[in-house]
């Protein structure tokens, strides 16, 4: 439109006798409206993040929260009080066992939490002068709503308790936010009920006071408050925050947790280690919060210099200048420290931090505090680019972070079906293994869930007396069809108890009597063997200096590795370890007073690149390898094989390697 | 609590003094919590190498009242031989500790620590003080300057030496009272406060109380008055020197006042190590200096700790460049470069300066020992990377500020990670010395009364940290105050004296002290414990068959059952026109115990002897004698081109009997230590000699050397076989065996530690076969 017509049409508005209505339109400039708006796509946000999640089934302890349920509506009172995952009893009562409804609660609850996120960023920032509309806001709760830790807080279903816990919270501290505004007295006691029902829900709640007591003593708090004095006007309106926390102690007596170093780095790179290396993701997750504090500095230095042109002009006239968002940053940092301190966060996912970081996050890089037009602009736009990378960094480690849960779901189903049939098929059955966890996720935990599967709810026939899992430590001892998970292929196979086969390693010491067992042993491999005994055959003697020697002597074996580490195959094969107690323990006796040691490798029979070492524990001149320390070893239901590994550049003398059982090496 | 009148306060044109004071507070604040957290785990450790010299030195002065640290005010430091040095603060601040918490390690590392600290928070005051020198107008720009440099200081990794070993605190205390001084000087000089330039003076003379560096402090007032743009009104060259000399006339007058002083108590000006040790120290000057030792000022990364190429070196050379381009940018852009070029010249000057004193014994090896001889000039280092930094901020640019913030805080980041590795060493060393102690206290309390201990592998070093470089400080370790129980006196050492390779041992030595009533223990490096010597298998004399050895092969002998006490010597024989042909090509033996612990020893070519035998003198090798017994060894060989290949007729072993004569005190007016030093227990001490063991002996040739100087520095072995030119005094005796030879024959005079040697002479006056083990004495 050319700004001429722009003219004519202004006159025409002003000539036209007649009174028109206001057109109806949504005002895209309401911060109420805005902050709908962005209601709406963090809701959406969280759908599309978490939308693959609502077909996992149940994992880890879900199984006896929903069977305590189950017990609960069948007349069995006690376990409904002291468990707090009876929030789950609404989910039951809709869904029964049907996992879809329970994940779509949960996602509703992230997107909730999202929004409180959003709404506390929103009464921060207005407390600042300028907040950009519900710019900040908006984006503090669709950063939290893909925080990528929030991974198994979200996709299973026990997550619930901390969603919940952590909705409580944040609702508190909204509502708290809202009563200071303008001391909206009905705000209190709402924000004091849901702090009560965070701090009764988790542990982690125990923050709240003190964050509560903080953000009473931002100075941005209202003017109409009862007491003048700053400190004490922040007292009494958080002592009752602070009784409610010592009352909690009498529900979570357990406070205090073990100290977990990576929880800090964790918060920045927030990926799940066994499925991808921190390393690789260091840059992706560094870049966007790099171009955030750029963000930040720029700001900053900017905001020093106006200051001094002010300074310098003597333009400073009545109006008083809003508190530096520096102060609120300080309160959002020391909220988020008590968050992730090992004192609240014991059991967390680092779920409940996710909001005060996303929300100095944004706050630190959007808000564009007392600066002027020209500049605020300028540093929106970058630090809009900012955010947007970080949304789309964190969006894809969320995805990352997810794939076990969703892959793991599908093993559990698969495992859960096939001890189905063959509970049904044999009646009596004993269990050797079964999916424990797979990338970090807990699958099955303990061996008792398992029994859970074959009862109701979950199926309609109780089956689970005839099942019987075998604690992995302990020699087998019944004679039931005896059923082994092999994860590599997805299958729950029957194995027979095969006789043990003799271990030829262990039928002799090392030395240079057992000369023919090393030419057989070494047939195909670089090892050279040289019979260091007879005197005068020097050319034999002379080996070639890279590869690895095996030097017979009388009474022991020196192993040489080259210049890269050895390992020298013991060429036994070892089926169904999980059934040979007497292939459990391995001794390797070393030559007199040596420092020098050695470590095992367990490899696949058939697969070579599927190899694990372990360290012995050295009890005078004797190596004990315990095998069961190995999960491959026993339990994956393949054929075995393992090695001597001696390092590069070493040299060890061995006197003799022989198996012995459980009970003498105890 | 309400912020809001205090941010809309006007901010007044001036600084205000209460923020400068805040800004300081807080900086100091930060310094202070950047040097606890950096040097954190060095409040566990423990004394090392001279450190014991100086506990027992303390431990023996209260006992005296104190006077020998009295003594040290007027005289050599700690009345020591062999070096000449004026330290008296240093013994008194050993004192003070000592005086607080006893011979209890912590109380000595917390004050290292804390001189550390002040050097740097002074560090942080100096810097401030000259950028307000050189560009009084910018005080933001000074306060960065001020803080990066405080920083940079704290955290440069140069300073490990320093903080972890306590005697090194001489450069911490040192740079100190110099800097004090200069902080102090500079404020006397814009305030006009006399009393400022009288307690100026007064660190200044305390500085040289403390180390010689401190001379460095006057040529470095008169650089910055000269480069100053005050006395710049001056227009000539020699005006302004008059001028600025005139400004710090008192400074070069207690200067020349203290070099006087030195004079008429030392002896000398100059000072320092002497001996063996000193003279070793002056033939390697230059080599010391161009080996890259001064690269590794700027890429200070300990090669045992990071490897020889580290991924940081190519961070800090980012950063270097950075600041190199950020000081350019701003010349250029700058309208007036002169305060930013003053800044640095001085900086650089200060650093040249600071480097001056210490060409005599300057040591920065690859593993980083002798860092401490950088320490004090690590402050004009950290001076410069701040002034590249933050040379000058005519155009307001703040993403250019920012970005240099960042910069400098990365710069802080990356130096912290290095001093966190170089830390390490340091950490590990003073643990493993500690254990050491507790393991033959332990071993030795569990002795019968008569029996010993001998010892092998005492730890030396360890990536560059030192441990327990000799007899001395293992016996003041095993000794009270630091063990409960005499210890030292159940244990037979065979350290050097001084200083010397650790490996080295007087074999006769070791065959004559151990016997029925001797334990033999090795210190095993690797699990930090004492393991057993097991001298088993028997004594005879190995000879193995010919073969062919090329570079891709190694020979492996058979099974041997030799005792590492009884050979001498392993001869590789070689054909004489082999020796010829492949000069350079090295020979390794390795020799292996039954438990696989193994030594190894190499040798070219061309160090073969006459007949065609290339002898490796394997029992003056510790970690030979360690192995107890020897069940195998190997050869193999490098320098050869592929395909070709190395006939060796044979090995043999071999004992030297009959080809050394001997030569050992007579235990009764000379007798020999734990130590393996002999001191004279009457007027005359005096010496046996036998040299008619050795067939075709016509006379015997006595050496003896220079005080404080031992004949394995020169050689690199006890099994010379040519006359020293290094020897004080050298006599051929007629007689072919002597008893109760008094020592004073030889003229020998004046305190200090002294070795003699014997050889057999033959008709020509020539050396027939070898010297024998030294006889060492102390007078």
């Amino acid at each position: 439109m050319s700004t001429s017509e722009n003219i004519s049409d202004i006159k025409a508005t002003e000539s036209a006798p007649k009174r028109q209505l206001e057109r109806a339109r949504v005002d895209f400039s309401s911060t109420k409206t805005q902050m709908l708006l962005g209601a709406l796509i963090m809701c959406v946000s969280c759908l599309v993040a978490y939308g693959q999640t609502v077909l996992v089934t149940f994992l880890g302890q879900d199984l006896t929260y929903i069977q305590a349920i189950a017990d609960t509506l069948h007349g069995s009172f006690d376990l409904v009080l002291a468990n707090p995952t009876s929030i789950l009893l609404i989910d039951y009562l809709l869904y029964h066992t049907n996992t879809l409804g329970f994940h779509v609660s949960n996602i509703l609850l992230t997107a909730s939490c999202a929004i409180v996120v959003g709404l506390i960023t929103l009464e921060l920032t207005g407390r600042l002068g300028n907040r950009n509309g519900a710019l900040s806001a908006i984006w503090a709760g669709m950063l939290f709503s893909v925080y990528p830790l929030h991974a198994q807080s979200v996709a299973i279903v026990s997550g619930r308790i901390e969603l919940i816990a952590s909705l409580f919270y944040l609702l508190s501290v909204f509502l708290f936010l809202r009563y200071r505004l303008i001391e909206e007295k009905q705000y209190f006691p709402l924000s004091l009920i849901s702090g009560a029902l965070a701090l009764l829900l988790s542990a982690q709640s125990l923050s709240l006071p003190l964050v509560i007591t903080l953000l009473a003593l931002h100075p941005g708090r209202n003017r109409y408050a009862a007491r003048k004095n700053a400190l004490a006007d922040a007292i009494s309106c958080s002592g009752l925050y602070w009784l409610m926390a010592v009352l909690s102690f009498f529900i979570h007596p357990h406070y205090l947790g073990p100290v977990d170093k990576k929880t800090l780095l964790l918060l920045f790179f927030p990926v799940n280690e066994t499925v991808i290396s921190v390393s690789k993701i260091v840059p992706l997750a560094l870049v966007p919060l790099l171009c955030a504090l750029m963000v930040l500095l720029l700001k900053s230095q900017i905001a020093k210099i106006r200051l001094n042109q002010r300074t310098q002009t003597d333009l400073i006239g009545s109006v008083p200048t809003p508190p530096s968002s520096t102060i609120t940053a300080l309160i959002l940092v020391v909220w988020l420290a008590l968050t992730i301190l090992p004192l609240t966060a014991h059991d967390s996912h680092l779920f409940l931090a996710a909001a005060p970081f996303s929300i100095l996050i944004a706050i630190l890089s959007l808000e564009s505090g007392n600066t002027k037009d020209k500049d605020a602009k300028l540093l929106t736009s970058c630090g809009l680019v900012a955010m947007t990378l970080l949304y789309l960094a964190w969006s894809y480690l969320l995805a990352i972070n997810l794939k076990p849960t969703v892959e793991g779901s599908l093993i559990v189903e698969n495992f859960r079906r096939q001890l189905i049939n063959a509970a049904t098929i044999d009646g009596n059955i004993t269990l050797t293994n079964w999916p424990k966890n797979h990338q970090g996720v807990p699958l099955i935990g303990a061996a008792e869930n398992i029994k859970l599967f074959l009862a109701p709810p979950f199926i309609d026939r109780d089956l689970s007396p005839g099942l019987k899992v075998m604690n992995e430590t302990m020699p087998i001892s019944d004679s039931n069809k005896i059923y082994q998970w092999q994860q590599a292929h997805g299958l729950l196979a029957s194995v027979a108890k095969a006789d043990s086969q003799p271990f030829s390693s262990s039928n002799m010491p090392w030395s240079a009597s057992s000369k023919d067992y090393f030419i057989n042993l070494l047939k195909g491999s670089p090892w050279q063997l040289v019979d260091s005994t007879s005197p005068g055959a020097s050319s034999s003697s002379i080996v070639s200096s890279s590869a690895p020697v095996i030097s017979l002597m009388k009474n022991s074996v020196r192993l040489w590795a080259g210049d890269k580490q050895a390992i020298l195959s013991l060429n036994d094969k070892i089926d169904q370890p999980v059934l040979q107690e007497n292939r459990w323990i391995l001794k390797i006796k070393i030559a007199d007073h040596s420092a020098s040691t050695v470590d095992l490798a367990v490899r696949n029979y058939l697969d070579e690149t599927k190899m694990s070492k372990l360290a012995g524990k050295r009890i005078g001149a004797d190596i004990f390898f315990d095998l069961r320390e190995l999960d491959n070893y026993l339990s994956n239901g393949e054929s075995q094989q393992i090695g001597i590994v001696v390092a590069a550049g070493e040299v060890v003398s061995i006197s003799g390697v022989e198996f012995v059982s459980v009970k003498s090496a105890q | 609590m309400n912020v809001i009148p205090q941010i809309s306060k006007p901010a007044s044109a001036e600084p205000i003094e209460g923020s400068s004071r805040l800004f300081t507070a807080l900086a100091v604040g930060v310094i202070v919590l950047v040097n606890l957290f950096t040097f954190r785990h060095s409040f566990g450790g423990y004394f090392l190498a001279d450190d014991f010299v100086h506990v027992d030195y303390l431990y023996h002065a209260i006992d005296q009242n104190f006077m020998p640290l009295l003594a040290n005010f007027w005289g050599n430091w700690m009345q020591a031989q062999g070096t000449t040095f004026y330290r008296p603060l240093i013994s008194l601040s050993l004192a003070l500790d000592y005086l607080i918490g006893g011979p209890n390690p912590l109380t000595f590392h917390i004050s290292n620590w804390l001189y550390q600290t002040v050097a740097s928070c002074l560090m942080f005051l100096v810097a401030g003080q000259i950028g307000e020198h050189f560009r009084p107008n910018e005080k933001t720009l000074n306060r960065s300057l001020a803080l990066s440099a405080g920083v940079i200081f704290s955290v440069y990794p140069l300073h490990c030496e320093v903080v972890n070993w306590v005697i090194a605190r001489v450069d911490s205390i040192a740079l100190v009272f110099c800097l004090l001084s200069f902080w102090l000087y500079l404020k006397s000089t814009r305030s006009k406060n006399s009393l400022h330039y009288k307690l100026s003076l007064l660190a200044f003379v305390l500085g040289l109380m403390s180390k010689e560096m401190a001379v460095t402090l006057p040529p470095t007032l008169l650089l910055i008055q000269l480069l100053s743009t005050t006395t710049a009104d001056t227009k000539s060259a020699k005006g302004r020197l008059l001028t600025s000399l005139n400004q710090t006339k008192t400074f070069w007058f207690i200067l020349f006042a203290y070099l006087l002083f030195r004079l008429l108590v030392l002896g000398t000006v100059s000072g320092g190590y002497e001996g063996s040790v000193g003279q070793g120290l002056s033939n390697s000057l230059a080599r010391r200096w161009l080996d890259g030792s001064l690269l590794r000022i700027l890429f200070p990364f300990n090669i045992d700790v990071f490897g020889s190429k580290h991924s940081l070196s190519l961070q800090l050379k980012i950063v270097y460049v950075a600041m190199l381009v950020n000081f350019t940018a701003t010349l250029v852009l700058a309208k007036s470069r002169s305060t930013a070029v003053r800044g640095l010249l001085f900086a650089v000057g200060w650093l040249v300066l600071s480097l001056l004193p210490t060409y005599q014994v300057w040591n920065l090896t690859p593993a980083l020992q002798g860092s401490r001889f950088i320490y004090y000039g690590t402050a004009p280092i950290a001076l410069i990377f701040a002034w590249l930094l933050f040379p000058t901020e005519e155009r307001n640019w703040p993403v250019l500020s920012s970005l240099r913030l960042a910069a400098a805080g990365w710069f802080s980041i990356i130096l912290l990670i290095i001093t966190t590795g170089n830390n390490q060493p340091w950490n590990h060393a003073m643990k493993e010395v500690s254990l050491f102690r507790k393991a033959v206290t332990e071993q030795a309390s569990a002795l019968k009364a008569t029996d010993k201990l001998s010892l092998l592998n005492v730890p030396h070093t360890y990536r560059g940290a030192h441990m327990l470089y000799n007899a001395a400080t293992m016996s003041v370790l095993l000794s009270k105050p630091l063990t409960p129980e005499a210890i030292y006196s159940k244990v037979i050492s065979f350290e050097p004296a001084t200083f010397g390779d650790p490996d080295l041992i007087n074999i006769s030595r070791w065959r004559n002290k151990t016997g029925q009533d001797t334990s033999s223990y090795r210190w095993d490096r690797t699990t930090m414990t004492l393991e057993p010597i097991v001298f088993a298998g028997e004594n005879y004399n190995v000879k193995l068959p010919g073969l062919d050895l090329s570079e891709q092969t190694k020979f492996i002998s058979p099974e041997l059952s030799l005792s590492a006490q009884a050979p001498d010597y392993v001869d590789v024989l070689l054909k004489k026109e082999q020796i010829k042909q492949w000069p350079e090509a090295v020979i390794t033996l390795t020799a292996l115990a039954p438990s696989s612990l193994q030594c190894q020893f190499s040798l070219p070519l061309n160090k073969a002897r006459a007949d065609g035998h290339l002898r490796f003198d394997v029992s003056e090798h510790k970690q030979w004698l360690a192995l107890g017994q020897i069940n195998q060894l190997t050869l193999s060989i490098q320098g050869l081109a592929p395909q070709q290949q190395l006939h060796i007729l044979g090995l043999e072993t071999g004992n030297l009997q009959g080809q050394r004569p001997k030569i050992e005190s007579d235990e009764k007016t000379l007798v020999e230590d734990g130590d393996g030093i002999c001191r004279p227990r009457g007027k005359m001490p005096s010496f046996n000699y036998d040299a008619s063991i050795v067939p075709g002996a016509v006379s015997a040739y006595v050496e003896v050397s220079k005080p404080n100087s031992w004949f394995e520095h020169y050689s690199g072995t006890f099994r010379d076989t040519s006359k020293s030119p290094e020897a004080l005094f050298s006599h051929t005796l007629g007689k072919l065996k002597g008893n109760g030879v008094p020592i004073t024959f030889t003229g020998v005079k004046g305190p200090g530690f002294y070795q003699m040697r014997m050889a057999a002479l033959d008709q020509d006056g020539n050396v027939i076969g070898y010297f024998s083990d030294p006889l060492n004495f102390q007078l």
